[in-house]
């Protein structure tokens, strides 16, 4: 249910962000060549200056920050930049993670932060040298990022991964703000090889092979699909499947009888923590039986975490889809 | 004689225009969708239903399955709950001489919800009843919250009088709320599916759901019918009922209960679905005069047809994405009511 | 029909009523008074079976009350109640044929021909049919109610219960609803128990009244055995005074504003209020006066400031002219008595008078077609029996003085002449019972009135 709370924080940021645009649009635009500095700066960092602090950089809000020394505890308040920060060895520097949070199985014992409404006095309480904020969360818990800021803390907003490439842009930056950039390259080329090893598997899928997946990331009454732009249609091109909402943007309400005429092969469901049996209810349902997914009972259920969390696990999500879109081609 | 040949001939046409309405609305709410169906095909597959043809053609049976599985339940689903609310809004409106009452105002949809949200949070499964553990209890809440506002109202005042009942239900509805709101705090992983509910839909129920509100719907139906002459007396207030020889204590709590009974089954099948117990009484009074004898059936039939619309315009007007069902009613409904309003308050001016 | 025996009740804790007896009789029109929080409308809700009896019982027709269902009840008796707004656009004809809910029979409640009857006759009735088919709402408050009334009587009842019926209607609309009621109980053998917020109106209508006081019964019987001025000021704590109604049998009971008198205090009838010029003669008083004319404009009784004789040679005003005539010379009709006559000042002679008793300001003119008017403006309050006094005794004076003067009346222009008299008194100052010769202020108005003719008459020798 991770990715419910996502898309809720998504949408209220979209309309932050809308009206931030429509606000400070002449802030931006003089702020452009700043980015652009900046952005070399950062790569600069990455590159030569790895562990060398001070380091200065900037955040997707575009605050300009200089950081002392290598953080030493740290505090993530979104479960992707946890996963992101273990996978780069931070795992014990984290002091505080957000009330979502529940990979990997360290955070059991870290201390939770809240979820939509971020507990600051918790946060300052831990007394971090670095909040590990996300950009689809800064405008609605702005008030309270800045009361951080003002004890002395610095917030550092990760930008928001709207595809693959992005989500390696998010590990760099968090690379970066942590003193760790050589781990983060070696996980990036590391999701790389592993992309490229799923496709290379898939393709000897022919086009007339392909499968269509619908993907039911809300159950009945208020049934739901991930169309394009969204990391499971992302995934479905790295394993050479066709998206059946495609037709559709985003996450969004679908009426049930859609289904039916898109007769997909494959049926993914991602709300197994929310309901006990999502895939005998999608092969009980009434009026469904004769679309290919239920009639072959291609219904699966697919932990929506793997397939929807802009982090170094979106690999392993290729791979589980692969394995049950494509069964007999693929195999690891 | 001739006068009441035109009253006659007034009630012939209400009911001719309504039920013509009706049969519109559901056999364009049944042949429209998302997937195109001709209206030749429509018509084929109910009646192969009915006579129990079968159709090989593989088309032909992704047709029936939408028509029959998915369209027709759905749109006698939104009939019955359309139908339940309109006629509870029209004996709430009449008995507590409000005109801008509604079927919630007793806080039988927050008593349903707050059964339904539980369910949901909770994750009760009760053996027997399966999947349909959700909307039994979401009508026994809705009962029991009936029960505890009139018995509340009755400790109040022994006379019961209607601002008591009302000022309970509003009590009891916003003590409910907060109930279902901190549910909503608390929750985790079943937020979608709690918010889904609240905002109220008739899709996917299936037939089985059918069969949960039509005897609810029946029996409320039936007693509200067999009380609109009392009721007709009762809009001229308790005291004037009472002098016209209305018993009056009995037939108020026989009528609230059975409003109440619809508007929670109908809660519990389809969630609170706003307006269309406020804005088709009114529709109908203004059109075809305040006699619940007339009123009643006129509004469980526009009521009925006007859901099927409305749904029909939630999942068709971005299709293949819906609308919640709710918003169309509102969009369409708040308008209507705001006209409704400004009529009214230069009706009073008029009067006395 | 209707017996009250030793009845209390009230609202949950607070009793209203208490040791309510009292019956009424068949065919009567029964009017409960009494002023605000005295248990009217309470008594009225214990009776209609609203309220229940907390003591006592309340029969109808030798049966309890308790024992008639809801619907037996609404056959015997129906209420009319006070004017109400209502939500929703009910037809005339729909509202009236709620009344006929208790007479409706069986499961389906059919609706029969005498119930259509009913509803026809009712409407006749309270002159409604021809808005048979509007909403409430478009009508009138007297037509409103005239509506409700209708669905009362399609009841059919045996006891009519109205609760201040005619709250917020005009005038007219008052009598129109009473008289139909009244009618209803001459006509139909109707009994009507009523509630009335206007003591003079029950006086009118009621065949007997209830007084109210506190809950309890204070006086029962014939509107005037009830309305005493006593009572009445005891009961509302006000102060009125009683006087019969002009042309009815009934007594009526006027206000008196506790500060009135104060206005009008502080001068003195005397000569300096007389207006003397060469064609008219008035008299101004600063306040009006209580005055008994016995012709000309404004006359018998009423309240006057102007008196006002014109001289006109031609002598063509008559009575209906004379409102043009007083608006020509600015003076308001309402409050004028005026006079004309052929003539001129010269025929004009006043004279103050006073003694122990009272003083007085005589104007006496002799018009040239022989006519004699005498004013007379007294300085104190009077007594209706003293004003009818004071008239006579003047009479008297005039016509003993002209005869010892040896006039013979010999009209020269026009018919035989009227002689005038007009009577004005103050509302303050001693108090004057009568004016008979044989008292004080009858033998001043004759000394005065005889002195001012022979003033007059000596000066027409001249």
């Amino acid at each position: 249910m991770k990715r419910l709370i996502l898309l809720l924080l998504a949408v209220m940021l979209s309309a932050g962000l809308l009206i931030g645009c429509g606000a400070g649009g002449s802030d931006s635009g003089g702020a452009n060549d700043g980015t652009d500095d900046q952005t070399e700066k950062t790569e600069d960092n990455g590159e030569s200056e790895a562990s060398s602090f001070p380091v200065t950089v900037t955040d997707a809000l575009d605050n300009e920050m200089t950081l002392e020394k290598k953080p030493e505890r740290i505090v993530s308040v979104i479960p992707s930049n946890t996963e992101i920060a273990f996978k780069l060895g931070l795992g014990e520097k984290l002091v505080g993670v957000s009330d979502h949070d529940n990979y990997p199985k360290e955070v059991e014992d870290k201390k939770r932060v809240g979820g939509l409404e971020l507990n600051i006095e918790a946060i300052i309480d831990l007394k971090p040298d670095l909040v590990l904020a996300h950009a689809s969360s800064a405008e609605s818990s702005g008030e309270g990022l800045q009361q951080i800021r003002d004890a002395g803390v610095p917030v550092f907003v990760v930008s928001e991964a709207k595809d693959i490439e992005g989500t390696y842009q998010t590990i760099k930056q968090i690379g970066n703000v942590t003193g760790t950039s050589d781990k983060a390259d070696d996980v990036i080329s590391d999701m790389k090889d592993d992309f490229a090893s799923i496709r290379d598997q898939l393709d000897e899928v022919d086009n007339d092979e392909r499968k269509s997946v619908f993907f039911e990331v809300s159950p009945a009454p208020k049934l739901s699909t991930a169309g394009t732009n969204t990391f499971f249609d992302a995934l479905l091109q790295v394993i050479h499947a066709d998206n059946a909402a495609a037709d559709m943007d985003g996450w969004t309400p679908i009426d049930p009888e859609a289904v039916l005429d898109m007769n997909p092969d494959v049926i993914v469901t991602t709300y197994g923590t929310a309901e006990d049996n999502p895939v005998d209810n999608v092969l009980n349902r009434d009026g469904w039986g004769d679309i290919n997914a239920v009639a072959n009972e291609n219904v699966y259920n697919v932990d929506s975490d793997l397939v929807s969390r802009p982090g170094p696990r979106l690999t392993q999500g290729a791979k589980e889809l692969a394995n049950v879109v494509y069964p007999d081609v693929f195999d690891e | 004689m001739s006068t009441q040949t035109s009253l006659t001939n007034k009630y012939v046409l209400a009911y001719g225009v309504t039920v013509a309405f009706f049969f519109l609305s559901m056999l364009t709410a049944v042949s429209i969708g998302t997937v195109s169906i001709p209206l030749v095909e429509t018509v084929n597959i109910i009646g192969g239903q009915l006579f129990h043809l079968s159709i090989d053609d593989h088309i032909g049976a992704m047709h029936t399955n939408i028509i029959v599985d998915i369209r027709l339940p759905r749109v006698l689903l939104a009939g019955l709950v359309g139908g339940s609310l309109a006629i509870s809004g029209a004996v709430f409106q009449g008995l507590l001489q409000n005109p801008l009452a509604d079927p919630y105002i007793l806080g039988v949809s927050s008593g349903a919800s707050v059964g339904a949200v539980a369910t949901l949070f909770f994750n009760i499964s009760i053996p027997l009843l399966g999947l349909y553990t959700l909307p039994v209890l979401s009508i026994v809440t809705a009962l029991l919250t009936m029960f505890v506002v009139l018995f509340f109202a009755r400790q109040a005042d022994r006379a019961m009088r209607v601002e008591t009942i009302i000022l309970t239900g509003v009590i009891f509805s916003s003590f409910l709320g907060s109930f279902i709101s901190l549910i909503i705090a608390l929750t985790d992983d079943r937020l979608q599916q709690i918010m889904g509910w609240l905002l109220g839909s008739v899709s996917m129920r299936g037939w089985d759901y059918i069969g949960i509100i039509l005897p609810f719907f029946i029996i409320g139906t039936l007693i509200l019918l067999m009380n609109s002459k009392e009721l007709n007396a009762l809009v001229f207030g308790e005291a004037r009922a009472k002098h016209l020889g209305v018993d009056v204590q009995k037939r108020k709590i026989i009528i609230l209960v059975a409003g109440s009974i619809l508007t929670g089954a109908a809660v519990a099948v389809s969630g609170a679905i706003g307006f269309v117990g406020l804005v088709i009484p009114h529709m109908m009074r203004r059109l075809w005069g305040p006699d619940h004898r007339h009123l009643l059936p006129l509004s469980i039939i526009t009521g009925a047809g006007f859901l099927m619309l409305t749904d029909l315009v939630s999942r068709t007007i971005i299709s293949p994405s819906v609308l919640p069902i709710g918003v169309i009613t509102a969009l369409i409904g708040a308008p209507v009511f705001a006209l409704i309003l400004m009529k009214q308050r230069k009706g009073m001016r008029g009067g006395l | 029909m209707l017996t009250l025996k030793s009845v209390a009740g009230g609202y949950d804790d607070k009793q209203v009523i208490q040791d309510m007896n009292f019956s009424v009789f068949p065919g009567e029109f029964f009017g409960i008074l009494g002023p605000n929080g005295s248990g009217k409308t309470t008594l009225l809700k214990l009776i209609s079976g609203l309220l229940p009896c907390s003591d006592g019982s309340i029969q109808l027709d030798n049966q309890d009350l308790q024992q008639f269902s809801t619907k037996a009840l609404a056959r015997k008796m129906a209420v009319l109640p006070q004017l109400t707004s209502h939500a929703f656009p009910y037809t005339v004809r729909d509202t009236v044929a709620l009344g006929r809910y208790a007479h409706l029979q069986g499961v389906f409640q059919t609706w029969t021909a005498e119930d259509e009857r009913v509803v026809e006759t009712v409407m006749e009735q309270t002159h409604i049919t021809g808005f048979q088919h509007h909403l409430l709402q478009e009508l009138s408050g007297g037509e409103q109610q005239r509506v409700f009334l209708a669905q009362a009587l399609a009841q059919e009842p045996a006891v009519l219960l109205l609760d201040e019926p005619t709250n917020h209607l005009d005038l007219a609309y008052q009598k129109d609803l009473l008289d139909l009621l009244k009618r209803m109980v001459r006509e139909q053998h109707l009994t009507v128990v009523a509630i009335f917020h206007d003591v003079n109106l029950a006086s009118l209508y009621g065949d007997r009244l209830l007084l109210m006081h506190g809950g309890q019964v204070k006086a029962l019987g014939r509107p005037d055995g009830v309305l005493t001025e006593s009572v009445v000021n005891d009961v509302y704590q006000t102060g009125v005074k009683k006087n019969p109604h002009p042309s009815m049998a009934k007594p009526q009971m006027h206000l008196i504003p506790s500060d009135y008198p104060s206005v009008t205090k502080g001068f003195r009838l005397d000569a300096s209020m007389l207006d003397v010029q060469p064609e008219r003669v008035t008299f101004i008083s600063p306040a009006p006066l209580r005055t008994f004319a016995s012709h000309g404009w404004g006359s018998g009784i009423g309240w006057n400031r102007y008196v006002v004789q014109w001289f006109d040679a031609t002598c063509s005003a008559d009575i209906e002219t004379m409102g043009d005539y007083l608006a020509r010379d600015g003076f308001d009709p309402a409050q004028t008595i005026g006079m004309v006559t052929a003539g001129s000042i010269d025929n004009t002679v006043y004279y103050f008078g006073e003694n122990e008793a009272a003083s007085l300001l005589t104007v006496v003119t002799v018009g040239q077609e022989g006519t004699i008017s005498v004013w007379l403006f007294i300085n104190g309050i009077m007594t209706d029996e003293a004003f009818m006094q004071a008239m006579m005794t003047a009479a008297e004076a005039k016509t003993q003085t002209l005869r010892e003067l040896g006039v013979t009346r010999t009209p020269s222009i026009g018919p035989y002449p009227e002689d005038r008299i007009v009577v004005a008194a103050l509302q303050y100052g001693p108090n004057l019972p009568g004016a008979g010769m044989t008292i004080d202020l009858g033998q001043l108005i004759h000394d005065c009135v005889c002195k001012a003719l022979w003033k007059r008459m000596q000066s027409n020798d001249d």
